[in-house]
């Protein structure tokens, strides 16, 4: 198995070549319009093997609402799989996403801190 | 009158952000009879839940609390954990199915927690509107003395509430057609307005780094109760509370919606101290003591 697809299915736990592109998780996506490519076609790159799905936003701006994982017919976990590719990055040496330390943390409640500190920092 | 006591987990934001959402419900199980048994040093649930199968140190926070839980419910005889917060009820409910479905997990999370007993996953992690609906919604309706007559309620559920539905067991309600929030307004005698939007994302941890994809997801879910007319969006969740209420602010106060907690109508609806503000309680009265008079 190549690299990419292995550790997306180490982390997510899920197979992502049972995903037949149908399209329902990005029609139920509210996320959309932020996105650079839609949750779909980010699932289509990772089958390819293409690894330039590292360098585009959509992973990044999925919220982790599971509005896909309810609605795919195929029972994929896509908000798992959203996950594993941003935590390919987050395992990465050197690769910082958000500096804490940056965030104001006075005018946040700790409940909005502590999510993005899970989603997106190791 | 005590006739049922049950473990409690709080979560953070109802100790540090949002007061008013334990009060007015500590205030509700008073008048229902019902003793909330604080599970002694509870950690952190984490928000939200790992998706990460390969990581279990994330769940290690939810699974110190079982143990502290499984403790306690010992000495008083209950296996229920009742929660208040829709992010904390995710985590615990999705990281205790885990641990019953995958015997590998738990002996993981077990022999990495060496400084306390196992976790044995007996615990029942419940959702209060959950239990409200198990101890019945008609016996909640009975025990209203200031009925909320023609107040317009928005239930709001978010995500956490509903999704994902695996494991099995996670969601309170139906994801697609969820009821549980409309018939809880309807026991404490508001009328639930229907809005398409009442599922829908509040952005979540965005508010932190994209604080504008909050705005806008926030803005079309406030909008969407204005259009239904509704006098207030009832929320079980405190980080989608805090979202609307950014929602809000970037709207003219024409086009606002107050956000409350489902359990400040509670303890109001039983003649109980809301906590909520005076302004949005004046409000309310005013609303309802106005239908009273015709
Ligand atoms: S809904 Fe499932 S099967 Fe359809 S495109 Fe999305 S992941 Fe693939
Ligand atoms: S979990 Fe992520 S990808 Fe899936 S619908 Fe929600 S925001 Fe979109």
């Amino acid at each position: 198995m190549n690299e990419l697809v292995e550790r997306v299915t180490e982390i997510s736990g899920q197979n992502v070549y049972s995903c037949y592109q149908c399209g329902n998780c990005s029609a139920g996506c509210m996320f959309t319009d932020e996105m650079d490519i839609l949750p779909h076609q980010a699932i289509a790159l990772v089958q390819n093997e293409d690894e330039s799905i590292l360098e585009i936003n959509t992973p990044w701006i999925c919220a982790s609402c599971f509005v896909c994982s309810v609605r795919c017919p195929r029972g994929l976990d896509v908000a798992a799989i959203m996950e594993a590719l941003r935590e390919i990055k987050i395992r990465e040496r050197g690769f910082i996403k958000v500096d804490l330390r940056k965030v104001d943390i006075e005018k946040l409640p700790q409940i909005a801190i502590t999510a993005a500190a899970q989603k997106f920092t190791w | 009158m005590i006739i049922m006591e049950v473990l409690y987990y709080p979560g953070c934001s109802l100790r540090n952000t949002y007061p008013e959402f334990e009060k007015s419900t500590y205030e509700a199980c008073e008048k229902l009879g019902i003793e909330l048994v604080e599970i002694p040093e509870w950690s952190c649930c984490g928000v939200v839940p790992s998706l990460a199968t390969d990581n279990v140190m994330r769940h290690l926070g939810a699974v110190r609390s079982f143990i502290n839980a499984q403790k306690k419910g010992r000495e008083i005889g209950t296996n229920v954990i009742v929660v208040l917060c829709s992010m904390c009820y995710n985590v615990l409910k999705r990281v205790n199915l885990i641990l019953k479905e995958e015997p590998d997990t738990l002996e993981n999370v077990n022999s990495f927690i060496d400084d306390q007993p196992d976790y044995v996953p007996d615990l029942r992690v419940t959702h209060f509107l959950t239990f409200l609906k198990e101890t019945g919604f008609e016996n909640l309706e009975e025990k209203v003395n200031k009925p909320l007559k023609g107040l317009k309620v928005a239930p709001y559920y978010g995500c956490a509430l509903l999704r994902p539905d695996r494991p099995e067991g996670v969601p309170i309600d139906n994801p697609d057609n969820p009821v549980i929030l409309e018939s809880f307004v309807r026991s404490i005698g508001a009328e639930p307005v229907h809005f398409p939007f009442r599922a829908e994302c509040c952005g979540n941890y965005h508010i932190v780094l994209e604080p504008g994809i909050v705005e806008m997801r926030t803005r079309k879910i406030i909008g969407s109760a204005k259009s239904v007319k509704a006098d207030l969006i009832l929320s079980p969740c405190p980080l989608c509370t805090y979202n609307l209420g950014r929602g809000n602010e970037s709207l003219d106060k024409s086009e606002q919606v107050p956000v409350v907690f489902f359990t400040q109508l509670l303890a109001l609806a039983l003649g109980g101290k809301s906590y909520l503000p005076t302004e949005i309680e004046d409000q309310i009265l005013k609303k309802i003591g106005g239908e009273k008079s015709d």
